[in-house]
């Protein structure tokens, strides 16, 4: 694993050696148990391979219910588009509502999949190799489950290519390259690809793993999954450089995303909207809740398929870091708006804000606030960050205050803005929730499809990780 | 046309390469070796040359960006020149997200469609060799037997010499 | 000047720094007696010049700590006396604040009374909460605040940081603590420092990441000055050779990095003004020439596109001349980036040469308290548990 800098370590115990010199927490292995690489295969490929008691009762409990989700929001979008748009709570007002918020907070979600497969990667922190494949994993069903809204808010989503730009029959009509909405359809689609195209890279060795393992029918179809892989080293030559390539266009590609989704908003004059630290904002943002959403998966996937010694307290640490880390830089942003809409003097900016807090929904800014800047400053203690279910419950309110947040911005700027006269609310409706609940139920049916067929831990990587540790603590003759 | 060859599998990356590097040193050639995961240091010991890659990505990206800016001038400014809020037509600073996007899209797409193209990969293909559990927890180095007179039984002597844990000859469907 | 074993500078090179450094203070001297418009924003320049190229040090140090790296420890001393020159830095403080009336038009006596900024005898709205903010006391006392806690905050890591490992003592976890409390507290800080010290030169105009913008320059010069600084001494054998290939790459990476990181924040900032187009904000812009701009071009050129393509390939990021080459390029850039946001609202615009020189003066007086510095220590942190891991680190 050639790549980035900093040396960057984990944990916060500090065992002591037996010749009495305190052991750096970085140089333990991730993975515990001392396994050995044959051990490793078996406890991971033996899931999706149907060979270790899974499907378990908690799987089909769990499927059941997603599945329940995922067609009250199927019947709610066949309503919707037999009927139309004017099913939502939209108005001349608020044009856009649950659909966007929904939008932005699953985009977001799936940021934290990309930061854990490529920044983390380029930066060298080998915990990821746990939790990279799920978290990918999470990320493309995620941006799946983003962009149904804006389809559906299209109002005739079987139109849906007049997006892409090609000759046609209507002019030729081309799009308009200067709207962040084209942006943002091309962002989307690229992140989808990419993340699509680095998720299966890493996956193909274990394919192959599997495909050795396997009789019948299954060895047919992981040979047909694993392009006829073989682990030879000239192809791994080049199978290393695609990858740290691919991990680092990755990582400006989740950054230009969140940004480009931001653009949305900060290139418009609505008070609360326009702001130029957007950007960098969103991308907090989204990767603090992305991480909420990893960890609100993996705490239960650690304990359900027994992947303890995989997913050890030290990895929800360093997650829940991560939270903090990113916690505090949105902080920093909320800081700066408040402080610019204040300092500049723009009375349409002040009485936003004003608005926000003091406003009929001023709920809505304590959850978002409280949430997100408020509640994860508790993680500055380790006790509270090696607590399960204190972490698991964090990572629910998490989640909660970002979506939230997105609410808060989009729909109570819009909600009232320059003139008093068209000051509206909105009121989700009934097909509102029910699609909001279907874009869950899509979501949690995915990836418990994803734990039940696919690999959780990527195979090939964790068995570096198994065999050598830190590659710098013991520099032996490989 | 297919070859014969010689077979050492091993259990520890470490023990592979110092086999690789020592085989290498009596003058032998080794035609490939195959690990469950990459093994660092590896390409240096089989004396593999660094993959070019990367010159791949680099030009699809400048080609997918600077494509996509073509796209827009040519939408924008000559096929559909519309007056939005003022702004000139050729709106650079707008241009510059999609001339993003396009670039990594198609730098993604080209590289690992060259990385297929390079290693052959396609779904459906056939795997070469049978070298049980490679993908898993052993290490082969695979030798070509016919590379010089009486070569198996030497290079056989010499891998059970650098602690092959089994030795083995084969003849692969299709030369590796 | 020298250390016990080793000239790290040749008696040109010095002679060369203390020419410059009396050149900045020459033009300080000359500037002052004349008292000539430009001189002003000169020491506003030399004072952020010197000021952000000590930040860098001490934000590469303190980001490395709070992350507990330890591939850097080889050449640590580099940051930690690029840290060191912090407080004399701070010192240059007080010349600035003594310019703030100079400065500054809000500073300027009878700026919120002048009728042109009244509407029905009231302060127009766009002024209002910076009357009592904006106003020279208060600044003052906001910017020796700041810069002493920078200073101080730093001088408690380095002192602690000098004891590490030396009879055993281990600091690691005091100074990673005190490292976590200067990036949280930086954060904060130094947005408000520099919403103050830059983005108040044009009192109308505002951008929530203007302080994120300047945060990614220090960032991106930090890196640059450490990797210039390290290539220099070890070109001079003071690292006895430690310094690898491996070092180098990482240092280059991390330039690399930074660069894309800065021109992603540029980028941003320039396009959403630029789209909403509004007075406030797009002046700024159109001030600095709008699209046509060809020192905003330059800028760009030096800050990002050099640093992207330079280091683009990996081969590039661990040979030392091309290194030292744009990290070079990239210090000059940001002098001219700081020069681009402080001068288009001043007396004499961007020909200004005392912006040009006390700059100068004050980078070489940096560059002279470095060697100071550093000269004061063993180059190489040999007692520290973390330089053994450092010295063969492998990726």
């Amino acid at each position: 694993m050639q790549s980035s800098a900093a040396s960057v370590a984990g944990a916060a115990s500090r065992p002591v050696a037996a010749h009495g010199h305190e052991v750096d927490p970085s140089d333990l292995p991730w993975v515990e148990g001392h396994k050995t690489l044959g051990q490793v295969t078996r406890e991971i490929a033996d899931y999706p391979m149907g060979r270790a008691g899974m499907p378990g009762a908690w799987w089909w409990i769990g499927l059941a219910i997603s599945a329940t989700a995922l067609g009250i929001g199927g019947v709610c979008i066949l309503y919707l588009m037999f009927v139309g748009i004017g099913t939502l709570g939209l108005s001349k007002t608020i044009g856009w509502g649950f659909c966007i918020t929904n939008f932005v907070f699953w985009v977001g979600i799936g940021h934290a999949g990309t930061l854990i497969s490529a920044i983390l990667y380029l930066l060298r922190q080998r915990w990821r190799t746990s939790v990279n494949r799920s978290a990918e994993a999470m990320t493309l069903i995620a941006v799946m489950c983003a962009g149904l809204f804006p389809l559906m808010h299209m109002g005739r989503p079987w139109f849906f290519f007049f997006l892409a730009p090609y000759p046609n029959t209507r002019g030729s009509l081309w799009m308009n390259f200067r709207s962040p909405l084209v942006w943002d359809m091309l962002a989307i689609s690229t992140y989808f690809t990419v993340s699509l195209v680095f998720w299966y890279l890493g996956l193909i060795p274990d394919w192959a793993t599997m495909r050795d393992r396997a009789h019948g029918l299954r060895k047919r179809i992981y040979g047909l999954l694993s392009f006829g892989w073989t682990g030879s080293a000239r192809h791994w030559k080049h199978y290393e450089l695609v990858y740290l390539i691919l991990a680092g266009i990755a990582t400006p590609l989740v950054l230009s995303v969140h940004s480009v989704v931001s653009g949305d908003f900060a290139t418009s004059l609505v008070p609360g909207w326009h702001a130029t630290i957007f950007p960098p904002y969103f991308v907090a943002g989204a990767i603090f809740s992305g991480f909420a959403m990893v960890l609100t998966l993996m705490l239960v996937a650690r304990k359900t398929m027994h992947f303890e010694e995989y997913i050890t307290l030290r990895h929800i640490d360093m997650m829940t870091k991560v939270m903090l880390f990113t916690s505090m830089a949105v902080g920093l942003a909320y800081l700066s708006e408040f402080y610019i809409a204040w300092y500049s003097g723009d009375r349409y900016e002040q009485q936003h804000f004003l608005n926000r807090f003091l406003g009929p929904y001023g709920w809505w800014a304590f959850i978002m606030y409280g949430c997100n800047m408020g509640i994860p400053q508790v993680l500055w203690f380790k006790a509270v960050r090696r607590n399960l279910l204190v972490v698991f419950l964090i990572s629910l309110t998490s989640n909660l205050g970002m979506w939230f947040e997105r609410w808060v911005i989009f729909v109570s700027s819009l909600q009232a803005d320059f003139l008093p006269s068209s000051w509206q609310f909105y009121h989700p409706t009934l097909i509102d929730y029910g699609v909001m609940l279907g874009s869950f139920g899509l979501f949690f049916t995915m990836f418990l499809l994803f734990a039940r067929f696919v690999p959780m831990i990527a195979i090939a990587e964790i068995k570096h990780e198994v065999a050598h540790g830190d590659p710098n603590a013991h520099h032996g003759e490989a | 046309m297919s070859r014969r060859y010689v077979v050492g599998y091993f259990e520890e990356d470490g023990r592979l390469i110092r086999a690789v590097k020592e085989l290498r040193d009596q003058g032998w050639a080794v035609a490939d070796c195959f690990t469950p995961y990459p093994v660092p240091g590896l390409d240096e010991a089989m004396g593999l040359e660094h993959s070019y890659l990367g010159w791949v990505a680099f030009v699809a990206a400048m080609v997918g960006a600077f494509g996509m800016l073509a796209l827009e001038l040519f939408v924008a400014v000559y096929a559909w020149p519309v007056n939005i809020g003022g702004r000139p037509n050729a709106s650079i600073p707008a241009f510059i997200p999609p001339f993003f996007e396009a670039g990594v899209l198609n730098c993604a797409l080209t590289t690992v469609g060259a990385l297929l193209a390079v290693c052959k990969l396609y779904p459906g293909r056939e795997v070469p060799a049978d070298l049980p559990r490679t993908t898993d927890d052993r290490f082969a180095v695979v030798l070509d037997a016919d590379q010089a007179p009486g070569a198996a039984d030497r290079i056989t002597a010499a891998l059970k010499r650098v602690g092959a844990l089994e030795v083995t000859e084969q003849t692969p469907r299709e030369a590796l | 000047m020298s250390g016990p074993e080793l000239e790290l500078l040749s008696g040109g090179q010095k002679r060369l720094l203390y020419g410059l450094l009396g050149l900045g203070a020459l033009a300080l001297g000359v500037g002052l007696a004349t008292h000539s418009g430009g001189v002003y924003s000169g020491i506003l320049l030399g004072f952020l010049f010197m000021l952000e190229l000590g930040l860098g040090g001490a934000l590469f140090l303190c980001i490395n700590a709070t992350a507990n790296a330890r591939w850097h420890t080889v050449f640590r001393r580099v940051p930690e006396g690029v840290a060191a020159t912090l407080p004399w830095a701070a010192l240059l403080v007080l010349l600035f604040v003594w310019a703030v009336p100079h400065i500054y038009p809000w500073a300027a006596p009878g700026f919120y009374t002048d009728p042109s900024r009244l509407v029905g005898g009231v302060l127009i709205p766009e002024l209002k909460a910076k009357e009592g903010w904006l106003q020279p006391g208060w600044f003052s006392l906001r910017a020796v605040l700041f810069v002493a806690w920078w200073a101080g905050l730093m001088s408690l890591i380095l002192r602690l940081q000098r004891g590490q490992g030396l009879g055993g003592a281990n600091h690691a976890g005091a100074i990673r603590k005190l490292s976590i409390l200067f990036c949280v507290t930086f954060a904060y800080t130094f947005s408000v420092a520099s919403f103050d010290w830059l983005m108040s030169l044009e009192p109308r105009f505002y951008s929530t990441i203007f302080g994120v913008y300047c945060f990614a320059g220090v960032m991106q010069l930090g890196f640059a000055v450490v990797l210039l600084l390290t290539l220099f001494l070890d070109a001079k054998g003071a690292f006895k050779d430690q310094i690898r290939e491996q070092h180098r790459h990482d240092l280059g990476k991390w330039l690399f990095a930074f660069s894309c990181f800065w021109a992603y924040i540029w980028f941003f900032q320039f396009m959403l003004i630029w789209y909403a187009d509004l007075p406030d904000e797009s002046r700024y812009y159109v001030r600095r020439g709008g699209l046509r701009a060809d020192v905003m071009a330059l800028v760009v050129l030096l800050r990002f596109c050099v640093p992207f393509f330079g280091l683009a390939s990996q081969k590039v990021k661990k040979n030392p001349r091309i290194l030292a080459a744009v990290a070079l390029i990239v210090v000059a850039g940001h002098w001219l980036d700081l020069a681009l946001m402080a001068l288009p609202s001043q007396a004499g615009g961007m020909r200004n040469l005392y912006a040009l020189l006390i700059p100068v003066g004050t980078g070489a007086a940096f560059v002279l308290l470095f060697f100071r510095a550093f000269a004061k220590k063993p180059a190489l942190p040999e007692p520290d548990a973390a330089y053994a891991y450092s010295r063969r680190y492998l990726t």
